[in-house]
């Protein structure tokens, strides 16, 4: 998995520095930097605005406020998109609709078909497709193809296995296609 | 130019999730943001105008021995000896309390004219700004000298203030806006 995500920005040292110290002037400007990424990672996982826009607040209060903690194992982006996803998986089960069943998993043939039908070009028809799926699937294949999450990781994330994952991706492909093979997924008169 | 998606059987997951726009939100959630994040720096804040008064203290420091006063009624010690001392710290404490004692004894509110209360009023709001600051933990150590010398300065102008008002007083002047003082 070569994806490289759009919260992949390399912060300054001296403006992590600037914010540890509570500077607001260096606040601001990581918010600039991250505010898209996040939105829209919220919004994928979320499909709804007010929602990810909670969580592009939420997130990013919680990272200012531990800022003095983060201590730099790791990159900034990768922490304050840890702590985006937690925000966004925790909105996600306070709806009850995640799946957390284990279930059978899909052939491993089915994983291997990654195509979409030519829709997917078509940004509007491919986000209502994406928008159609079950909030799991749609979860999943975000985190697996866009943000370049593993399996494992995924799993961890929502206390599951990689092979849940792995299901959900095949799945959430499979039914991905079939959205977009239709001529429309919704009016837009 | 042939578009190349045509061509192809599909278009594969990641490619197509990956080239979605980002999504940019209907308001910044900055504001917001700011708002919630004062609070952490609220003592810098409240701080802010204090320290902003200490300089304006500071500058008042040097102004004031160069404008007309009334004869100081104490022998005060003289203002350079304040910072000649290694640690002048326990000498300047030491005078601030002499000088708070020979106020409390010596200071009534029902004599002055309208300017010297006016004076005392804005004197002491002074001192009680510095008093903020020398509370403050935050205040370090380097300033500590700094704020007590000007604490010794603003209470010998005190002093020297109720001195001239009860001389005046007492000579029948009281009321009188004879003593002008500008700081």
């Amino acid at each position: 998995m070569t994806a490289r995500s759009s919260f992949a920005i390399a912060v300054p040292e001296s403006l992590l520095a600037r914010a540890r110290a509570g500077e607001m002037a260096a606040f601001e400007q990581i918010y600039r930097l991250f505010e898209r990424p996040v939105y829209t990672l919220a919004l994928r996982l979320l499909a709804d605005r007010d929602e990810a826009q909670e969580v592009l607040h939420d997130a990013m209060l919680q990272i200012f406020r531990t800022l003095p903690q983060f201590r730099g194992d790791a990159p900034f982006w990768a922490w304050l998109r840890r702590v985006a996803t937690n925000e966004a998986l925790m909105r996600l089960r306070r709806r009850g609709r995640l799946v957390y069943t284990d279930e059978v998993p899909e052939d491993p043939a089915l994983l291997e078909d990654e195509l979409l039908p030519p829709a997917a070009a078509d940004a509007r028809r491919l986000l209502e497709a994406m928008e159609g799926l079950p909030e799991t699937a749609r979860t999943v294949l975000w985190l697996f193809h866009v943000e370049g999450h593993t399996h494992e990781e995924i799993g961890g994330l929502l206390g599951r296995s990689a092979s849940f994952s792995k299901s959900q991706v095949a799945r959430g492909t499979r039914r991905l296609r079939e959205l977009l093979a239709t001529p429309t997924v919704k009016s837009h008169a | 130019m042939p578009d190349s998606t045509q061509q192809r059987p599909g278009i594969p997951i990641g490619e197509a999730l990956r080239a979605l726009p980002q999504e940019r939100p209907a308001a910044s959630a900055w504001p917001r943001l700011a708002h919630e994040l004062a609070p952490r720096r609220s003592r810098r804040a409240r701080l802010g105008p204090l320290l902003l008064a200490a300089a304006a203290l500071a500058l008042a420091a040097l102004l004031l021995p160069r404008l007309p006063r009334a004869p100081a009624p104490l022998p005060a010690a003289p203002e350079p000896g304040l910072a000649e001392a290694a640690d002048p710290l326990p000498a300047l404490v030491q005078e601030s309390a002499t000088l708070e004692a020979l106020l409390a004894a010596s200071t009534d509110q029902q004599v002055g004219s309208g300017t010297a209360l006016l004076l005392r009023s804005r004197l002491e709001q002074r001192i009680q700004l510095v008093d903020a600051l020398l509370a403050d933990p935050e205040t370090g150590a380097g300033a500590r000298v700094p704020l007590w010398q000007e604490r010794v300065l603003l209470l010998r102008e005190l002093t020297g203030l109720e001195g001239g008002e009860q001389v005046l007083a007492a000579s029948g002047q009281g009321g009188s806006s004879a003593l002008v003082v500008t700081l």
